[in-house]
């Protein structure tokens, strides 16, 4: 993993230390210790990562570092960092400057807010570039482009000529690391770098940091809350906890001790099945299609057509959860909503309890909304900021005149309660509530009207491990009790293995595999399926050498690939001219096993 | 909050002076105690803001004078708001084709220079009353408000939590009432400073050229009016009125920025 120890001439120092760092807000008797006696030390070309829950102090560490500390913070006293033989705690805001980015550079997690939107991408690295006399001119453009093609943006010199936002999230993300490293720094810190990106993406991204890293010997300080990602990648693992250090060794005996297996496929999952495989499912969706036009060309007025979904069929019954998975892009989402009617459908039947629901409108569409609910990705947003709890979980009540005043409070208060929230939650506002308690009142919400069946799109993806795990509880709890459906919506496949009893997975708007079973998942038989699997970090740094990285992009949903649409990226040693014309339909190869691939056979 | 608490506290007081103008004013603000002996004095300990040509109390009239500026301005504020918030939220609700008649139609008032319009209302109507005068600025001031409620309306329509409503079966009008509504708040504050902040200078403007309130009633406009032909040697007709109106403008543009700063913070 580290480079040969060659002996350099002067005696490497460690790249970046850290001793006793405290930070605290406020003053006298309302001081308040953020981080309290924190060090570490990392060497030139060494991984270390720091994990903790949201709200342990991993993100102040990071911004301490870099002079970048939120207003009102400050470091206590007696902390000392240095990086190589600079203390940077007494350089002045010029020296700061010169040193961050050039010396000491920082990823973030969402990579737009972290880019200039007025300036292409090309002119931003040369800015970088210039800012601290690096090189200027042609010499400037030529490594900028260079460095694009290294993190491994496809057409380099096409890239610099765009803006961010004309990138995809995975491409954004490179140009960010393209844009620390472009200078070659010291140390690299990476906060949740790949968080918000689904598992092949993810698997991309922590590789080609570990390649720049020993190219360039730049120290790496790895923040995250996943631990599976920091066990594979980091030599050694700090744990954070409240702002102090609880635990610090290598990772392997840090992670190991720590990471929580997936639970083994239940054969209760197999039993849940047989007994309902009979009844007629509440839900039956066939050959359902979503285009949209997307504007297109040089002056917007060009449509091409984006088939979002292509012709899915699933069903699901009363008490069952199915399980849809694909990386971002793939048309889950808009399938949810399109059950959901909140798209328009443009082809196939959606029917809920016997009935065709997109010919619904108006006062009768309204009141089937009661009977399926949508828990949101991001509950936070989902959440009307100036509307209390109480009201927010009443409304479906009220609104459906299922229960009204002293009866809808009596109702508010026990679905609150089984969702885990105390009473006086109902009297705050969404915006005083942490992420975890933010979910459970969208579940709340959605389970107020008493449904049959719940939508739940990505409602794991933006919290951290040990909420993510007592949502999931709580869903299967409610699943069982209620006899709700749950069509189950996640990039996270564990997540889904854990929830659901069938499994469907889904590529550029396709079902391309389908199991009555967890099975899909268990043992995957399209080769996407095997990719997406493999992408999962396990923590278990030997796991990395099978893994099956895929490369390229995320094809462009304007225009997908003829024939088999997943054919460039795919790593099956059978792959050959037919995949390029023939699109694969799905064919049982066993029963309750569903795959889209020729080439796979039992 | 902490930030826009001063120009708030001014606005208050300047409104506060107006309110008390009666039980403020050290005279009669029309009362011409001697026309010949007291006219045009530099102030004094007995007429701090000095006297004009017809020997009146240049604080008393400055202060009778906020009543007029700051309350026109009010009532055309709201009437710009009114208006505007109407125009821009039917614009941001209704299809393409209305959407589209309603802008360019803002688009078209708000090419017409704002006191070219006014002048021509005026100057075609004649002299008007103090509520003519403040429905006529209002009139023409509740572009800029349409466009920023359309906008935001738009917004808010888009957002999740809007959606996430729409997806639980929330009836249209309580979906506007209960999850857009309370989100316009901030954008209403912040185009209500702003067409405050531009209805005192036109209030003041038209005053000053005779068009607007009328003497022997005063406005900070027509006090500047009296300092006519001697504006260099009777400068304290000229500054005490343009202070207050400084002052206003000033406040309510500081706090129009700090209101839209918060808002874009707590988006």
């Amino acid at each position: 993993m580290t480079a040969p120890a060659t002996t350099t001439p002067a005696a490497p120092a460690a790249a970046l230390l850290v001793e006793r760092l405290g930070i605290e807000s406020g003053s006298g008797t309302t001081a308040r210790r953020i981080l309290d006696d924190v060090s570490f030390t990392l060497a030139a070309g060494s991984s270390v990562g720091l994990v903790g829950r949201s709200g342990a102090g991993k993100s102040t560490v990071g911004n301490a570092l870099l002079g970048l500390l939120p207003r009102g913070l400050r470091p206590t006293p007696g902390s000392t960092m240095r990086l190589g033989d600079d203390d940077l705690l007494a350089l002045d805001a010029e020296a700061m400057r010169s040193v961050r980015g050039r010396r000491l550079s920082m990823v973030f997690q969402e990579p737009l807010t972290a880019l200039d939107p007025t300036q292409r991408v090309g002119a931003q690295l040369v800015e970088a570039l210039r800012t601290h006399g690096l090189a200027d001119g042609p010499a400037a453009t030529e490594s900028a482009v260079e460095m694009l093609s290294r993190v491994g943006i496809g057409d380099a010199r096409a890239a610099a000529r765009r803006y961010p936002h004309e990138l995809s999230g995975g491409m954004r993300q490179r140009l960010l690391l393209a844009m620390a490293l472009l200078l070659e720094p010291e140390v690299l810190i990476a906060d949740e770098p790949t968080t918000a990106l689904d598992p092949t993406l993810q698997a991309q991204i922590l590789d080609l940091l570990d390649a720049l890293r020993e190219r360039s010997r730049t120290a790496l300080l790895l923040i995250s809350h996943d631990l599976a990602v920091v066990g594979e990648r980091c030599e050694r693992v700090l744990v954070l906890d409240e702002g102090r250090i609880v635990e610090d060794g290598d990772a392997a005996s840090v992670v190991g001790a720590r990471l929580v297996r997936p639970r083994p496929p239940a054969a209760e999952a197999v039993e849940r099945n047989l007994a309902e495989a009979e009844r007629k499912p509440l839900l039956d969706v066939r050959d359902l299609a979503v285009a949209f036009v997307a504007p297109q060309g040089p002056r917007r007025r060009v449509g091409g057509v984006v088939r979002a979904v292509d012709g899915v069929s699933l069903s699901l019954g009363r008490g069952e959860c199915l399980g849809l998975v694909g990386e971002s892009g793939c048309g889950k989402t808009t399938l949810a909503r399109a059950i959901l009617r909140l798209t328009p459908v443009t082809g196939g039947s959606v029917r809920f309890a016997g009935e065709e629901i997109t010919v619904l409108d108006g006062e009768r569409l309204r009141r089937l909304r009661r009977r399926m609910q949508l828990v949101p990705q991001d509950a936070g947003a989902s959440l009307t900021p100036q509307r209390t709890v109480g009201e927010l979980v009443r409304e479906g009540l009220e609104v459906h005149g299922v229960a009204e005043g002293a009866a809808a409070e009596h109702r508010m208060l026990a679905v609150l309660d089984e969702v885990g929230l105390a009473a006086s939650f109902a009297a705050r506002r969404p915006g005083e509530l942490s992420s975890g308690e933010r979910q459970r009142v969208a579940i709340a919400r959605a389970l107020a009207p008493a449904p049959d069946l719940l939508v739940c799109d990505e409602p794991v993806a933006a919290v951290d491990a040990e909420v993510r795990d007592q949502i999931l509880d709580l869903l299967d709890r409610l699943r069982r009790r209620h006899g709700l459906a749950l069509l189950f919506i996640s990039h996270d496949l564990d997540a889904v293995r854990r929830l659901a009893s069938r499994v469907a997975v889904m590529y550029l708007g396709r079902v391309v595999e389908r199991s009555e079973s967890p099975a899909a998942l268990e043992v995957p038989w399209m080769p996407y399926t095997v990719a997406l699997r493999s992408a999962m970090p396990t923590g278990d740094p030997a796991a990395r050498a099978a893994r099956i990285v895929l490369r390229g992009e995320f094809p462009s949903p304007l225009h997908p690939p003829a024939g088999c649409a997943f054919h460039p990226r795919c790593p099956h040693p059978g792959r050959d001219a037919a995949c390029q014309v023939t699109r694969p339909e799905l064919v049982e190869l066993a029963p309750g096993r569903w795959v889209a691939c020729p080439k796979v056979s039992r | 909050m902490r930030r826009v608490r001063w120009p708030l506290l001014v606005l208050v007081a300047l409104a506060a002076a107006a309110v008390a103008a009666p039980w403020l004013a050290p005279f009669d603000p029309n009362a011409q105690p001697d026309p010949i002996g007291l006219a045009l004095q530099a102030p004094t300990w007995a007429h701090p803001f000095g006297t004009d040509p017809y020997s009146r109390d240049v604080l008393s009239r400055v202060l009778f004078g906020a009543r007029a500026s700051l309350g026109i301005a009010l009532l055309a504020v709201v009437v710009a708001l009114s208006v505007g918030s109407a125009v821009g939220a039917a614009a941001a609700l209704a299809g393409r084709w209305v959407d589209a008649a309603l802008m360019r139609l803002t688009d078209s008032v708000l090419a017409i220079p704002r006191l070219l319009l006014l002048l021509l209302v005026v100057a075609g109507a004649g002299p008007l009353s103090p509520p003519l005068l403040a429905l006529i600025l209002g009139a023409t001031g509740w572009m800029t408000t349409a466009r920023l409620v359309r906008q935001e309306t738009r917004r808010l329509l888009a957002t999740d939590h809007v959606q996430g409503a729409r997806a639980l079966g929330v009836p249209a009008r309580r979906l506007w009432r209960r999850h857009v509504l309370p989100g316009l708040a901030p954008t209403l504050a912040t185009a209500a400073t702003i067409a405050f902040a531009a209805a005192i200078p036109l209030e003041a403007g038209l005053s000053f050229l005779g068009l607007g309130v009328r003497p022997p009633s005063p406005s900070w406009g027509n006090i500047i009016l009296e300092a006519e032909g001697r504006i260099l040697h009777a400068w304290w007709l000229v500054v005490f009125p343009t202070l207050g109106i400084v002052v206003a403008v000033l406040a309510a543009n500081v706090l129009a920025e700090r209101l839209g700063a918060d808002e874009a913070r707590t988006r």
